[in-house]
């Protein structure tokens, strides 16, 4: 009986270590699609959801066990423009690209080609120029000692067809400090270009500018927005003086029963 | 005998095997079985300009127009994510966020501070275990919606110099939002510190930034846009999200965190007289 035992418990384990130790997981990879949008220095982000990404096996960079993998899929991003793809043929190179989703949107004709390994995340960013988008500011750069005297905008938002348009100058932290009016459109030129006095800005920020154009019924639309550095000028004054509130303890207060996420692992 | 035990081994080794088979290629098989149907968008602009369409028609607007504005808030992070859809969650907190907003716009309450979606950043952030890099404060919430400003401006609420009478100490970005920017702000935070390096910076680091910024001489860590793989921090943030959200598979439990977390940001609950 003993030795039917001994026997019984080698034959359960030798292929439970065989099993975790010698055959690793099939391969698989994680896309992440977002789409990107620069608002002066800034950059900002936002999901995929929903898109189609198409992929395909170009060639191995390595040794694969799996020998009978997928040598192409199409997957779609799920919210936060994330998928996690299991049986993928790797390491190797892989081609991407999002399905087409028109002629006309950015997305579409975007290839990236990248080597792969084993649980890589793959990134397949997507710049997109909304509509308030495509307006150029110059000067990019301002010297708070010297500032010029005029600005100008070109972009297509810029119209003067009801009115003259608006420019605000906002801070970093939001403050709009300058408001002025455009003191001549000129639509002849290849691009839409508006001329205003400078404002007098005399703290080193990143000022948003944002040109607000007049709609049919009075009322204003924003048409365009970019962003204008000046340096040598005064520090520009904190945002808040007290410090921010200290952390809320979620285990703390707990209306919902939740005491039980408040485990070690948080 | 002897060929009676090597029947039992091998049936044994048959069953030992199959077992971790059917766990490892079970996985396999519901995460690929994931798709959004649901989310697929013909449209050709970008979700930002999805909201600023609905939020400017939704002005002036009741609570149908408000509802889509909700949706075009809260889709693109959410979508038709099953766990956090589970239990009619999102339908409780997308009539709770459509009830707030058109109960503010009638002039009820004074908005949302922005320190309420510092709260609900950085409970999340010990929620989950999260680094310093994670945490935000209230020039980063500023800021972000200064960005916000210039893709979604009809959501973004602003107090405009009104000409020589204009209180310049005053006038400019309001510290007080909509329960919808409020949303919009906490949910493009959260995604872009969870994925996008530029924002993955803590307190100092993003004091760095902002002077190199002011100089100039920008230091541009965004230009990862290009990159092919995700950055160190970035995996790291989707390890932390992916453990912190484990407990949301249990019965009740993203219907509860979904109200606490709309409790913490300040989106009152819909009173049952209404």
């Amino acid at each position: 009986v003993n030795k039917f035992k001994s026997i019984l418990l080698i034959s359960l384990l030798v292929p439970l270590l065989a099993t975790t130790s010698c055959i690793p997981a099939p391969p698989g990879l994680d896309i992440h699609g977002y789409q990107f949008q620069r608002i002066g220095v800034h950059e900002i982000r936002v999901p995929m959801a929903g898109s189609g990404v198409n992929a395909h096996w170009v060639r191995d960079t390595g040794y694969n066990s799996y020998t009978n993998l997928q040598t192409g899929f199409t997957a779609f991003l799920g919210p936060e423009g994330w998928v996690h793809v299991n049986d993928v043929r790797l390491p190797a190179q892989w081609g991407f690209a999002y399905v087409p989703r028109g002629a006309t949107h950015p997305c579409t004709g975007l290839t990236w080609l990248f080597d792969l390994d084993v649980n890589d995340i793959v990134v397949l960013p997507c710049q997109y120029l909304g509509h308030v988008f495509g307006m150029a500011v110059a000067p990019t750069t301002a010297d708070a000692q010297a500032m010029p005297p005029t600005f100008t905008a070109v972009g297509q938002g810029i119209d003067g067809t009801y009115g003259v348009p608006m420019v605000e100058f906002f801070d970093e932290y939001g403050r709009q400090v300058a408001t002025v009016y455009a003191s001549s459109v000129d639509t002849s030129a290849e691009g839409p270009t508006l001329t205003g006095a400078m404002p007098y800005l005399p703290y080193n920020s990143v000022y948003m500018v944002i040109v607000s154009s007049v709609l049919s019924d009075g009322t204003y639309d924003v048409g365009g927005v970019s962003s204008l550095v000046v340096n040598n000028g005064a520090e520009l004054p904190p945002l808040f003086d007290p410090p921010p509130p200290p952390d809320p303890d979620p285990c703390i207060n707990d209306p919902y029963n939740e005491r039980l996420m408040c485990f070690p692992t948080y | 005998m002897k060929k009676r035990l090597w029947l039992i081994t091998t049936l044994a080794s048959c069953l030992v095997l199959g077992s971790l088979a059917s766990v490892r290629f079970g996985t396999t098989l519901q995460v690929q079985a994931q798709r959004s149907d649901a989310l697929t968008n013909t449209d050709q602009s970008s979700a930002f300009d999805q909201i600023n369409k609905k939020a400017g028609s939704s002005k002036h607007g009741a609570m149908a127009e408000t509802r889509e504005l909700v949706d075009a808030v809260v889709d693109p992070y959410v979508g038709d994510n099953p766990i956090v859809n589970a239990g009619g969650t999102m339908v409780e907190v997308k009539d709770r966020l459509a009830r707030a907003e058109v109960d503010y716009r009638q002039g009820h309450g004074k908005g949302i501070p922005e320190d309420n979606v510092i709260r609900v950043v950085n409970g999340l952030c010990k929620k989950f275990g999260a680094p310093d890099y994670a945490k935000t404060d209230r020039t980063e919430v500023r800021t972000h919606r200064m960005s916000l400003l210039a893709l979604t401006p009809d959501l973004t609420t602003i107090d405009h110099l009104q000409g020589q009478r204009a209180n310049r100490t005053t006038a400019g970005i309001s510290p007080n939002m909509s329960p919808i920017e409020a949303v919009n702000v906490t949910m493009s935070l959260v995604y872009q510190k969870v994925f996008n390096e530029e924002y993955q910076k803590d307190a100092t680091e993003r004091e760095v930034q902002r002077r190199a910024n002011r100089s100039g001489s920008v230091v541009r860590l965004a230009s990862v846009s290009g990159a092919n793989h995700a950055s160190e921090r970035t995996a790291q943030m989707v390890q932390i999200a992916r453990r912190g959200s484990l407990p949301l598979l249990m019965p009740g439990r993203a219907k509860s965190f979904a109200r606490r977390t709309l409790d913490i940001l300040g989106i009152p609950e819909i009173k049952e007289n209404k």
